[in-house]
């Protein structure tokens, strides 16, 4: 990238942020989102060309957050987050009708207002943290709205836990889904033990929309992506970033996942 | 050896047609065609030996159900121990059933009653044998019989009229009525030999059936637009899409969910309208919500039909084909998905190509990659026994004499290919003719779909209604392909659950009534 190319939008979709996530949890998936954007800022202190964004996606029924009347894609200022007094390029997106079981959304005006964000930004970069609260179809949404943009959704380790959306939507049923009631048992669990094909062709069909899948270190790759995305790993954050921005060559050849790195 | 003292007035009393001509001595004669006299005594020698275990039993029966629709369609359903009035215990003799009702007398067509099995009376009533003591009747009232909330049923002999019982009918709708009978149908299943047990209630209840389904979609035909048209100016041409997708939507709103956000942005992409019916009230409004989710998220121009009632797959669709904005038609189920194999280029060039004078068909996938359809028979399944329908209902309200019920064999549709893998058909390149195709995915010009008459909605609910106009069409001079390049993923109902007796019970109704009319149209 020379000092002379055009700007880069990048805009990194993520769950929460780091203020509003749990303390102590350096590897959680705002914390390493949040991370690549930082990184993103910095560079572009010397890189003018590139313009970072973060978009936190907040359950409306999260525990301790101010509640929305609407969904409604909330920009925030300095004090709302008090995220280093820097918050201009960073946005809250209220998330309500997120269905954890289907790893899917659909909130219509959501998508909507979804699509005029990515419009307003005109992005050329974007990346999906795995685990955000949001549908598996944004990134369509975003293949949608923005042809040519470079798509990639990362996956940082399971272990850490995320976000806890079908908790957080337990007091308004916003997880319910389509035909279940807001009473009726969050079919998560039920949904996870039991080998949904389909699901796997969905979230498989969608994946395909992205240009590839960049596995943080000691994240795995999910079996329904195997085949259906081009895969990278990366150490770090920096490195995520730099596989994203495509000044790093990738290790392996993005067809085919490299193997674990040596000791 | 003593002997017994035969009780010759005591077993004329339990047969009140029994007239004495000889005072106190045991003679007695009776009326018969023949003339001829006989005692009491030689009467019980004759026949009452073999049936004296149910002398101490009058005739009984009840009704266990009785429901009336608006139409004036009455179904009741009991049990009638008449064992004692039949030659053998095998051999049914229908019973002379007798309704009174608004003030009016209505003697039951023979053939509107069936006799099934009802094994709880047995074992209640302690019959060793077998014996078909339930009955079932659904037939049209009178017209000047108006329903009411009083009902007596019973049994004519000869002049006289033996109460049954007395029960309050429930009015209901036509469609209630309908899935009910279908229930019942499908617990024919549980009949020896069912597929005769059925052929046999459909020789006697199709008609009226028939009636009853009409009414409902009659009933159901209203529906509301929720229109949602592209917010992409530039999209199709002068405001024709390239085609019209049609989905008939019956509360798999989960799958309508995921095709949402796959199936329908593809078809859109490639500048399809997408035409949803919802045909369960319930659901529509998420049907509703998700429409507009597509809408908003992926600029699907979709229009969702809310249907008043369920008129089932052919009438469903048949109204969207009325409202499509192209004439070129694409049927696919709720449960049709794209996967890697999906050749979206390839199938906009079909559609661009399709003739006026072809159905055209895919090849479907199950999830795992094994073969779902490609392409479509019908096979004949011979009976172990040749089924005597008995009369029939007669001629249909138009008049019209019923299609000619099968004796010997069912027709099935078969999908000879179900569970092969892929490789099978590595290299297949052409479009191969077959009889029929899925009703899954059919690409058909609006032109010919009108011509044919659309799918018939003689078919209750859906099935077989696919195969029967693929013969239609081919009767007709048409050509019916399954092309290998369109490739998707087909659920094959896998997302509707456990399928509901009536359900089942139309599947049933309706491969007979696929039978009816087509065998003659198959060769052999």
């Amino acid at each position: 990238m020379s000092p002379d190319a055009p700007p880069r939008g990048l805009l990194v979709i993520a769950p929460l942020h780091p203020s509003l996530a749990p303390e102590g949890q350096a590897a959680s998936a705002p914390a390493m989102a949040h991370a690549v954007f930082r990184a993103a800022r910095a560079r572009s202190a010397g890189l003018p060309g590139l313009v970072p964004h973060y978009l936190g996606a907040v359950p409306a029924g999260l525990p301790g957050f101010v509640r929305s009347s609407g969904t409604v894609l909330a920009g925030t200022d300095a004090g709302a987050t008090a995220c280093e007094g820097e918050a201009a390029d960073e946005t809250l997106m209220i998330v309500r009708r997120h269905d954890p079981a289907t790893g899917l959304a659909n909130g219509w005006i959501l998508a909507l207002k979804f699509r005029e964000f990515l419009r307003a930004g005109g992005f050329d970069l974007v990346l999906v943290f795995a685990g955000a609260p949001v549908g598996i179809e944004f990134g369509a949404i975003v293949r949608s709205v923005l042809p040519a943009a470079r798509i990639f959704e990362v996956l940082v380790p399971q272990s850490v836990p995320v976000a806890a959306p079908a908790e957080a939507a337990a007091d308004t049923g916003e997880g319910a889904g389509p035909g279940r009631s807001a009473g009726d048992p969050a079919p998560a669990a039920a949904a996870v033990a039991r080998p949904d094909l389909l699901a796997r062709l969905v979230r498989g069909e969608l994946a395909r929309k992205a240009d590839g899948v960049i596995l943080l270190a000691g994240a795995e790759l999910p079996a329904d992506l195997a085949g259906a995305a081009r895969v990278y790993r990366a150490g770090d954050p920096a490195e995520c970033l730099e596989i994203a921005l495509g000044v790093t060559p990738a290790r392996g050849d993005g067809s085919t996942l490299p193997g674990p790195p040596g000791p | 050896m003593s002997r017994g003292r035969f009780l010759g007035k005591a077993y004329r009393s339990w047969f009140p047609d029994l007239r004495t001509n000889g005072g106190g001595t045991g003679k007695a004669e009776r009326e018969d065609p023949r003339g001829q006299a006989f005692d009491v005594a030689a009467h019980f020698r004759d026949h009452g030996r073999a049936e004296n275990r149910h002398l101490a039993e009058p005739l009984t029966g009840a009704a266990d159900v009785v429901l009336v629709s608006a139409n004036g369609t009455l179904l009741v359903s009991g049990w009638l121990d008449d064992t004692f009035q039949r030659r053998s215990l095998l051999e049914a003799r229908l019973p002379k059933l007798v309704l009174r009702m608004s003030w009016h007398e209505v003697d039951v067509p023979p053939s509107a009653i069936l006799r099934t099995g009802r094994a709880d009376v047995t074992t209640a009533r302690g019959l060793l044998e077998e014996a078909r003591l339930g009955f079932l009747v659904l037939m049209r009232l009178p017209e000047d019989v108006p329903p009411s909330d009083r009902l007596a049923i019973g049994v004519r002999h000869e002049t006289n009229v033996t109460p049954l019982t007395e029960v309050v009918p429930r009015i209901v709708s036509e469609g209630y009525l309908v899935s009910y009978y279908l229930g019942f149908f499908h617990g024919l299943e549980r009949e020896p030999h069912h597929p005769a047990a059925a052929i046999k209630a459909h020789a006697r209840h199709g008609g009226a059936l028939g009636a009853l389904w009409q009414a409902h979609l009659a009933g159901a035909a209203g529906h509301t637009v929720l229109d949602l048209r592209s917010r992409d100016p530039g999209r199709g041409v002068a405001g024709t899409p390239a085609f019209s997708a049609i989905t008939v939507v019956h509360g798999q709103v989960d799958l309508l969910h995921r095709q949402c956000v796959t199936q329908f942005p593809a078809l859109a992409a490639l500048g399809g309208e997408i035409l949803v019916v919802s045909n369960h009230p319930p659901f529509h409004a998420q049907v509703q919500e998700l429409c507009r989710y597509a809408h908003a998220a992926f600029d699907v121009p979709v229009r969702v039909l809310a249907m008043d009632g369920n008129v089932g797959f052919s009438r469903a669709n048949n109204l969207a084909a009325g409202h499509a904005g192209s004439d070129r038609l694409v049927f696919e189920n709720p449960d049709v998905f794209p996967f890697a194999k999906t050749d979206w280029p390839a199938f906009a060039r079909r559609i661009a190509a399709l003739g006026d004078d072809e159905i055209v068909g895919g090849h479907l996938y199950f999830p795992d990659g094994t073969v779902m359809h490609a392409g479509m028979v019908v096979e004949s399944d011979p009976m172990p026994v040749r089924v005597r329908p008995g009369r029939g209902a007669g001629p249909d309200a138009d008049g019209a004499l019923p299609d000619p019920l099968p004796t010997g064999a069912l027709l099935r549709e078969d999908h000879p290919h179900k569970g092969a893998h892929d490789a099978r058909f590595a290299g297949l390149g052409a479009p191969r003719p077959f009889p029929a195709v899925t009703g899954s995915l059919i690409l058909v010009r609006r032109a010919l779909f009108d011509a044919l008459g659309g799918f018939s909605t003689d078919y209750v609910f859906g099935c077989y209604e696919d195969a029967d106009l693929c013969l239609r069409a081919r009767a007709a001079g048409a050509s019916v392909t399954c092309d290998p390049g369109l490739r998707l993923v087909h659920l094959e109902g896998g997302g509707g659950g456990e399928k509901l007796p009536a359900v089942r019970g139309a599947m049933l109704y309706n491969r007979i009534l696929f039978t009816a009319r087509n065998a003659g149209r198959l060769p052999g």
